[in-house]
Parts: C-alpha cells; structure tokens; sequence
C-alpha cells in the first residue's frame, strides 16, 4: 500500500484512540513536522470560514456552554469546554495538513491507476472512449439546443424541459454511437 | 459463467458508460465552478440533482453490473485532471453517490420506485455529508456542541427540544423527496430518449 495513504490513515486512527488530554500535544507535533517538512500543507487553510469556525470552538463555545469555573480578561470560561474545544480545532487542523499532504503527493494521472487497482475492469478502454466522446458532448449539446428551438419555439424548453432532456440524450447516444461504429 | 459476465462488456456498453461518465464528469466541472464563482447556496444539493438524473438515466442505457460505479470513476478522473489542486472530497463524493445508487438498483433491480428511492438516497447524502466530514475533523465531540448548541436555540425560542429535532428530520425528508422527484425524471427521460432512439431505429 501506498506509504503516503498509510501515514494518514496512522494519523486519522490516532486522533480517534487517542485521549483528551494527549491529543492537543500530539497534534501539535505533527501540525509542527508538516510545517517544517511540507510547508504547502497550510496553503489549502487560507479560507477565512474555516477560522472563524476554529474561533468559535475554542473560544466562543467555552463562555456558553459548560460549568463556568475560570475568568480570562473578566469573561467567565469554562475550563473543561475550553480544553474540549481546543483539542477539536487542533485535531480538525491535524487531518487537514494530513489530507492536504496526501492531496499534494498524489496526481490526478495516477487516478486511472488507482480504479484499476480497485478493481474497475475495462476503465482504460472506458476512459479512452470518453477522450473521443467530450469533444463531440460539448457540440452537440449545443446544437439540440439551437434545434430544439427552432422546431419547437423558446418557451418549449422551460415548458417541456424532460422532453428537451430526452432528445438532447436521445441524440447524443444516436450520434456518439453512429461515429465510433464508422471508425470501427 | 458469473465472472465471465462481468470481464466482458460490449462495444456498445464502453460507449454509453463513456457518455454518462463524461456527461456526469462535464457537469461537475461546469456547475461546480459556476456554482462556486457565484457563491450560490446549497450548491451540493443543486450539483446531486444533477447526478442523480444523470445515474438514474444511466442505467437504462448501461444495464451491466457495477456500470454506474465505472461511471462515477470516469466522472472523479475528469474532475480530478479539471482541478487546479488536487482535492479528495469532491472525488470521494462522486464516489459514494454512484456507490449508494447502484446499491440501491442492485438490490431492488431498475425501475421508477427504484431510482426514486436511490434519487432520494444521494440527496440524503447530500444533506449529511457536511456533518460526515465534521466528524471525521473534529471528532465526535462536534456533535455535542451541536446538540448543546440546539438545547440553547430550543430554550431561546421556547420550545421543545424534540421539536427541533423533528424539524431537522423534516429538513433531511424534505431532501429525500427532491432527490425521489429528481430521481423519477432521471428514470422519465431515459424512459423517453430510448423511445426516440426505438423509432429512428431502420
């Protein structure tokens, strides 16, 4: 098995066995060898949604909810919810990079490979078919749309739309299977 | 004799798989983007009706076993090669929503119940895929926060906490029965593509 794939699996299974009160330091060590090894890791963390959401996790959460039992610049916290909330954001930072580094050490043109491996009989025959059926998609897909309205006026197809559907498909099967029949 | 079934497809069968893969595949690059350029709402839910016509079309054309799971790999590979950085979610998605319809027709075999119920299926994917990938992040400590989070929406608004979570299984039937009505399109138009294909036929 792909050793990149194992590492992230070890980290995922990590995160989920390990306990509360070791799982914020852990995650920090291997938030801190991604960022020494592989500092691209963090592009993928540049939304600024994903922070806000960290924010109120590990800050917002602990002032609302749980035994209030510590008191940071005069707002009443609850410890035990902080805690809580901060090994949350580290984990969900953690498998993040962990993906984002499976992402970056992966390529799209090792997918083909991939489905093979899985199992998918025939897919490099289906892919290489589908390498001649994009082109002719996109044209025809335009073509039954400019037909179709000539035949049957603009309002057709927001009146009739299964039956635009339909023979939109109808004639890309028909054409699609004319043309490699010709080629073979 | 099984076996051979499956190792021997027909011409025919590579073609069509070939067409829905790439018409899946083409959808999912043209509405992933737009959707996201124009920062729509509820653009998965929008991008899953458009897989689920296009899956419970399919099978009307490719009747093979495990045919809509070979048209899901070839629609992840064209998404895949169509993005800048490669991401695993969206291929991971196309994935499992060609896995729980083609379940779901192999289970109950191809008709206008079945396609509704996988229709409904993908869409309920759909609408839980987020919490999934919360869980899988955070861990399942996200979903205390969200069940304490909606303890202090029910006692702000008055009411009982039960009610709210009968509202979110409203929400989640709701996306069933788009995904079911979606589904049954899927399965009309196939229905009616095949019948002009019939009688065009010499």
């Amino acid at each position: 098995m792909n050793k990149n794939l194992l590492l992230i699996m070890f980290i995922i299974f990590s995160a989920a066995i390990l306990p509360q009160y070791i799982l914020p330091p852990v995650c920090l060590f291997t938030i801190a060898l991604f960022f020494f090894y592989r500092k691209e890791v963090f592009r993928k963390m540049k939304r600024k949604e994903f922070w806000i959401f960290i924010f109120i996790i590990s800050f917002v959460q602990p002032i609302l909810f749980g035994e209030k039992d510590i008191s940071i610049l005069g707002i009443p916290y609850s410890s035990n919810t902080l805690w809580i909330g901060i090994s949350m954001s580290l984990r969900a930072i953690m498998i993040m990079t962990a993906f984002s580094f499976l992402m970056i050490m992966s390529k799209a043109e090792k997918m083909e490979l991939f489905w093979q491996r899985v199992g998918i009989g025939h897919f490099d025959t289906i892919f290489n078919e589908t390498q001649n059926v994009l082109p002719q998609l996109k044209s025809l897909l335009q073509n039954s749309l400019t037909e179709f309205k000539k035949k049957n006026g603009k309002k057709t197809i927001l009146l009739h739309p299964i039956d635009f559907a339909a023979h939109t498909l109808a004639k890309i099967i028909k054409t699609v299977n004319n043309s490699t029949n010709t080629k073979q | 004799m099984k076996e051979k079934q499956t190792k021997t497809i027909s011409h025919t069968d590579i073609v069509y798989t070939a067409i829905f893969g790439s018409l899946w595949g083409l959808s999912e690059i043209f509405f992933g983007t737009a959707l996201q350029t124009m920062r729509i709402p509820f653009r998965g839910a929008i991008m899953s009706v458009a897989a689920v016509m296009i899956l419970t079309c399919s099978k009307e054309f490719v009747r093979y076993r495990s045919s809509i799971i070979v048209i899901g790999a070839v629609a992840a590979t064209l998404k895949a090669f169509s993005m800048m950085n490669f991401s695993i979610t969206p291929i991971v998605a196309i994935f499992l929503e060609a896995l729980i319809v083609e379940a779901v027709f192999l289970i109950m075999g191809y008709h206008v119940v079945s396609s509704m119920i996988g229709g409904g299926f993908i869409l309920l994917y759909t609408f839980t895929h987020g919490l999934i990938m919360h869980g899988i992040f955070f861990g399942s400590q996200i979903y205390r926060l969200y069940i304490n989070i909606l303890k202090e929406i029910a006692s702000w608004l008055n009411v009982h906490e039960g009610n709210l979570y009968l509202f979110l299984i409203a929400i989640a039937l709701m996306y069933f029965v788009v995904g079911a009505v979606f589904g049954s399109i899927g399965w009309l138009i196939a229905q009616r593509a095949n019948k002009i294909i019939q009688e065009d036929l010499p």
